[in-house]
């Protein structure tokens, strides 16, 4: 080879070695960084949505922004019914009561709640960057409707390179993790609690791999509620909200997951009456949660099974798929 | 603005590289010239703008008259001016704190201290431009072109840190004309040596000073350091110290050599020297030679007996010491390393008389651990610290104490140095390793032969590449030659 050909070829695959180096290098930190993150909730559904590990943190915001979870993306724009909220949402709606019921009736569903207190902005981002139109929105109201932020929330929204390139080597660092940690699981010492979210409907997998089940019962005496300027604010983006949304408020289905610090349901109730929107409140009694704000395990699955099964006359009002009319509706307070 | 921040790799670079070559292929040499100043005042100024652009343009500025006036008439009043104002400037940014501090322990005043912040580069460009005013006066040095000059000056490869060169060994480089031209080979070569350097600083140097900086910082809190520590702490600094500022020379002769400019080289394995007069012809090679051309030989050298010889050895270390910080570590520094000489010459002077001599392992054993010890000073925030750590080393507190600095990481921390102590005594240096024109190295083994391979392209891109994964998802740290 000539020395000017052999020169050009040598800085051309120079900088090409470099590209593949600095992804390397990236995806070598991170895993350096985040072995200790729990790996035994990984499978070809779910992806790892946090770990508590510093240098990982928070995945899923940025995941579902950026659409790095094609398949969650693809869930989301295909779901039938919609379920919104924070963390509350998540661990009451994240039971396989759920899960059972929509595949009974053949109805694709996505659990969209969001860690870190999100409400609607990031929500109503996701909403519209994916082109989502679900048939039926379940929100969990205690009020939802914000215009606040959480920090990786607003780190998705400014998309600085820096945090794209965190997200990009997260990604990738799943797809090491879980195979080192299946070849070699003396290597990973499992310490960092983790929460794993399915692609397919949205669930957290957290009880387990993230928090132990517990039961701490919940407690009316000292809930709180919130003030009247801020309901005013939830109603006016509420209506902001489900404007653009554009969907029938008869689909439109308002709840407030059961806890020991906030009212819910009573806000939730007087959001659905002012946006003139339905709304199921199954019983809260005897009702446990992890931590004083979100439901254990055995709570999530009975309050969650009794709320599902309360909306089938709206799945079959919606929904033009058909939706079974035997389900008991006893004791399930609903309203429109 | 740093070699291993993004920003310099992924904009600076790429817009400098670019405009000066298009504008050297329009046969726009001066316009091209003209870039490289402006780019090279950026580069320096871009933190604080306001105070450094003034400071180095007045600098150049005054350095340039001077300079011309000496090449017209070679008088030795105005050489004194020249150099007594560098003086006055360096004098004023870098000792005026530490000369209040002084006298008011000394005397018991009470004077202000001005708190004056050391502008980043001032000892470097100051010595370069001393060099220019003595060569101009001794008649070595060609007039030029004002934006040649502040080019010199400025050049953005070795303004903060060096390395400290002659007039006369780059200036003409900045006339030839070829050197306007992209030249691939130069390219790649640069690119080459400026991975090898990145790679120095973001993985070795880095990476070895999480165990020394904790260590350094525990002696400055005043806590008793074990043995075990006291060493990994030392030995860990000996080596960041190294790979940082060989890592930055070698970023700074690779981005010279991409342009065509060649710069001396400033390291040659300094840890595999055999006598303290061997280190310090392979450390900081450059500032060396502005010692030895600009104090040790004007002071008398070795041209009036034995005494003053060790005498000037004695003064010209201790300013050195000096020139490296303001502060009685540094002149602690100097002091040891010009005893050290003093004693080296004297036992060369016997070792011929009697022939004596000792075996290179021992030579080289006693060699390192004076070098290591001497270390303490120039790396320890006051003496109280240097001393703690001094006991440390000589076991006066015990091999582990009960509060251990970096007790959970001993293994991996003597692993870490372990290897990286491997590296500088086994491993080629970056000039064995790489070819580098024009320079004539004293006759070695070269067991790597560098040529432009694929797979010498895919090592040096992938170390590249992981360095550069370092820069993006940590945030860059500064190298230690900076607060010189």
């Amino acid at each position: 080879m000539k020395p000017l050909i052999a020169w050009r070829w040598y800085v051309a695959l120079f900088i090409l070695c470099a590209a593949l180096g600095i992804l390397i290098g990236g995806v070598g930190q991170m895993t350096i960084d985040n072995l200790k993150c729990r790996s035994t909730g990984y499978d070809n559904d779910h992806f790892l949505a946090y770990c508590r590990s510093q240098m990982y943190a928070d995945y899923e915001h940025g995941a579902l922004f950026y659409g790095l979870e094609r398949s969650a993306i693809d869930s989301i724009r295909r779901a039938e019914v919609l379920f919104v909220g924070n963390s509350k949402a998540q661990a009451a709606f994240s039971s396989k009561a759920v899960r059972d019921y929509f595949n009974s009736i053949n109805v694709r569903f996505f659990v969209m709640g969001f860690g870190y207190g999100d409400e609607s902005a990031f929500s109503e981002a996701i909403l519209k960057k994916w082109g989502v139109f679900p048939k039926i929105l379940v929100i969990n109201a205690d009020p939802f409707f914000s215009e606040k932020l959480s920090p990786p929330a607003q780190d998705s929204l400014e998309g600085q390179p820096a945090f794209l390139w965190r997200l990009v080597l997260k990604s990738l660092f799943q797809q090491v993790h879980r195979t080192v940690c299946l070849v070699a699981n003396s290597v990973c010492p499992e310490s960092e609690p983790s929460i794993f979210r399915s692609a397919r409907d949205g669930q957290w997998n957290w009880i387990g791999p993230y928090v132990a089940e517990k039961s701490v019962p919940i407690d009316r005496s000292a809930q709180t509620t919130i003030t009247p300027e801020e309901f005013a604010m939830a109603q006016t983006l509420g209506e902001k909200f489900l404007d653009q949304i554009g969907l029938d408020r008869q689909c439109v289905v308002l709840t407030g997951t059961p806890n020991s610090l906030l009212d819910s349901t009573a806000i939730a109730v007087a959001l659905a009456a002012s946006l003139k929107t339905n709304s199921i409140f199954p019983p809260a009694d005897g009702l446990s949660t992890l931590d004083g704000v979100h439901l254990n395990l055995a709570s999530a699955e009975r309050w969650s099974g009794q709320f599902v099964r309360a909306m089938t006359p709206i799945l079959q009002k919606c929904v033009s798929a058909s939706a079974p009319n035997h389900e008991s509706m006893g004791g399930i307070a609903t309203a429109n | 603005m740093l070699f291993n921040s993004a920003q310099f790799i992924f904009v600076f670079l790429p817009i400098v590289l670019s405009v000066f070559f298009l504008l050297g292929r329009l046969r726009e040499q001066m316009l091209a010239v003209m870039w490289l100043v402006i780019a090279s005042l950026v580069f320096y100024s871009s933190d604080d703008p306001y105070r450094l652009l003034p400071l180095i343009l007045s600098s150049i500025a005054f350095n340039f008259f001077i300079g011309r006036m000496l090449l017209r008439s070679q008088n030795r009043v105005l050489l004194a001016i020249g150099v007594g104002g560098d003086l006055v400037l360096l004098g004023y940014f870098k000792y005026a704190g530490f000369l209040v501090e002084t006298l008011n322990a000394v005397t018991g005043i009470a004077l202000q201290n001005p708190n004056i912040d050391l502008p980043i580069g001032i000892s470097f460009f100051t010595f370069t431009q001393i060099a220019f005013l003595v060569d101009a006066y001794r008649g070595e040095a060609r007039e030029y072109e004002p934006f040649h000059y502040t080019l010199f000056v400025s050049f953005f490869p070795h303004l903060i840190a060096g390395p400290i060169y002659h007039h006369k060994e780059i200036m003409p480089q900045f006339q030839l004309q070829e050197n306007f031209r992209l030249h691939i080979s130069n390219f790649g070569l640069g690119l080459t040596w400026f991975a090898l350097g990145l790679a120095k600083k973001m993985l070795f140097a880095d990476v070895v000073a999480q165990y020394a900086t904790p260590i350094f910082n525990a002696a400055a809190a005043g806590q008793a350091l074990g043995l075990v520590d006291s060493w990994i702490g030392v030995c860990g600094f000996a080596l960041q110290l190294y790979y940082d500022f060989s890592g930055y020379c070698d970023m700074a002769i690779g981005l010279a050599l991409m342009i065509g400019v060649r710069l001396p080289l400033n390291f040659d394995s300094p840890y595999k020297a055999l006598s303290l007069i061997d280190f310090w012809r392979r450390w900081h090679m450059t500032l060396s030679r502005f010692l030895r051309d600009y104090l040790y030989i004007p002071l008398g050298g070795n041209r009036k007996g034995p005494r003053r010889r060790y005498i000037n050895l004695l003064v010209t270390m201790l300013l050195g010491g000096l020139w490296h910080g303001a502060a009685w570590t540094f002149v602690i520094w100097g002091a040891i390393h010009g005893f050290g000489l003093i004693v080296n010459h004297a036992w060369n002077k016997v070792a011929e008389s009697y022939r004596l001599s000792l075996p290179n392992s021992v030579a080289w054993a006693l060699t390192l651990a004076f070098v290591m010890v001497a270390w303490v000073p120039f790396r320890a925030d006051s003496l109280s610290a240097t001393f703690t750590i001094w006991k440390g080393m000589f076991g006066l507190h015990g091999l582990v104490p009960a509060e251990s600095v970096i007790a959970a990481q001993v293994t991996t921390a003597i692993a870490c140095i372990a290897g990286l102590l491997a590296v500088a005594l086994f491993a080629p240096n970056s000039q064995q390793l790489l070819s580098y024109p024009r320079v004539i190295i004293a006759a070695f083994r070269q067991p790597i032969r560098f040529i432009p391979s694929p797979r010498w392209a895919m090592a040096a891109g992938i170390v590249f590449g992981i360095a550069v994964s370092f820069i993006i998802t940590q945030r860059p740290t500064e190298f230690l030659y900076f607060r010189f």
